[in-house]
């Protein structure tokens, strides 16, 4: 735009001249509008903090209620391995191995299988070690489970389940013991499978080979 | 050039949770905004209403102001509207030339004004209030709009809806009057 256009006259004598006396705006009214302007920025804050803080607070909540589950060794942190780390049963009866080989029906007898979730099995990896430690230190009483490695809820590793596994544990027949051991060997936990093997046999001393000539 | 360019930025500074900017921009501009309004609707009382919903709207736009004009221009034309929409209320801009009864009436209505104001030293100002306030509605718009505002012609023009050279042909008749109302004590250009 031409210059020209922008000041056809010089609006500052004009300014000066009708600005003198021509009053203002009171006191009341100043205070009205810089206390409207104040209060405009107020709820910009508790916009940002209301969510902020409440979001603060659930996480809090939720941080404490699994610390104090962790604490007390309830089944947030419990693994797999730990599930499955049951007393196994004691043999009195030299003939019961026997009996128990020609009764039982593994098939009918499976465990309710284990949910597991990525936190599971996250956990699971962090703890490889002292899952290992623990396997090892169970000697004659550890006894693992088929490994069903589905999503599930963590809240599923109830104490209920527990009990469950360890009741499986301590009535499972020499087959479905055998058999768990293969479906841990198979799961890559050799480790486990090695020493639940050595239970195995120190609970069943002949009946892998007498197994072996019968399956070959 | 400078000034408008503080006050935006005293408005960016506002809009991003500074109230100490807004003090400031209301300092600086709170006199010309309501001698502005005050000479539009020359009501005391809807001059208050006006001036205070113009800056509640100033207050309520401030996260959508964008400095792309000067802050001034984008003030004035809110306040503008303002006066518009009060008119459209009131229902009194039924006609745009003012008769000199009403606007007489008016500028005497105007605080530290009237026939003694007019009589004593201040003579000058107070025929130019006078002259002012018989002044077309159209003419007055765009002088107070260029003198108090600050707007440039296009902008004038932009704001009133009308073309450059209307706004330019008002702005020309409107200090045509003024300085034939004042005489020898009208400003030079």
């Amino acid at each position: 735009m031409d210059p020209k256009d922008e000041q056809p006259f010089n609006r500052e004598p004009w300014r000066r001249l009708l600005g003198a006396d021509s009053g203002a705006p009171t006191q009341d009214m100043d205070r009205r509008v810089l206390s409207e302007a104040q209060r405009a920025l107020t709820p910009r804050v508790g916009r940002w903090w209301l969510p902020a803080s409440l979001a603060a607070s659930l996480l809090l909540a939720v941080l404490i209620v699994q610390w104090q589950l962790a604490d007390s060794g309830a089944p947030a942190h419990v693994t797999e391995s730990d599930v499955m780390s049951a007393p196994a049963p004691i043999a009195t009866d030299e003939a019961a191995p026997a009996a128990a080989m020609e009764s039982a029906n593994p098939a009918t007898k499976l465990p309710p299988p284990l949910m597991d979730s990525p936190t599971l099995d996250s956990r699971r990896a962090s703890a490889a070690p002292e899952v290992a430690q623990s396997t090892a230190d169970a000697a004659a009483t550890a006894a693992p489970a088929p490994v069903q490695e589905q999503a599930g809820a963590e809240s599923a590793v109830t104490a209920g389940m527990l009990k469950e596994k360890e009741s499986y544990a301590e009535s499972r027949t020499p087959e479905e013991w055998y058999a768990d051991i293969e479906a841990l060997r198979t799961a890559g936990r050799i480790k486990e499978a090695d020493a639940e093997l050595a239970r195995f046999k120190s609970e069943y001393p002949g009946w892998l080979e007498r197994h072996q000539q019968q399956n070959p | 050039m400078e000034e408008r360019d503080a006050d935006a930025q005293l408005m960016l500074r506002y809009a991003a949770g500074d109230a100490h900017a807004f003090e400031e921009l209301y300092a600086r501009n709170r006199a010309g905004l309501w001698r502005f309004i005050r000479r539009l609707v020359r009501d005391a009382a809807a001059t208050d209403d006006v001036f205070q919903e113009c800056w509640s709207r100033v207050i309520g736009s401030r996260e959508r102001y964008r400095p792309t004009a000067g802050f001034t221009t984008w003030l004035y034309r809110i306040a503008h509207n303002c006066c518009m929409d009060h008119w459209r209320k009131s229902a009194r801009r039924a006609v745009h030339e003012t008769t000199d009864d009403d606007a007489i009436a008016a500028a005497a209505d105007e605080p530290a004004s009237g026939p003694s104001a007019i009589a004593d030293h201040d003579e000058a100002r107070g025929r130019l209030k006078l002259a002012l306030a018989r002044l077309p509605e159209d003419q007055r718009v765009a002088f107070l709009l260029y003198v108090e505002g600050g707007l440039s012609v296009a902008e004038i023009a932009e704001q009133t809806g009308a073309g450059v050279e209307t706004a330019k042909s008002r702005l020309r008749y409107a200090v045509a009057r003024l300085k034939e109302a004042l005489g020898n004590d009208a400003p030079l250009d």
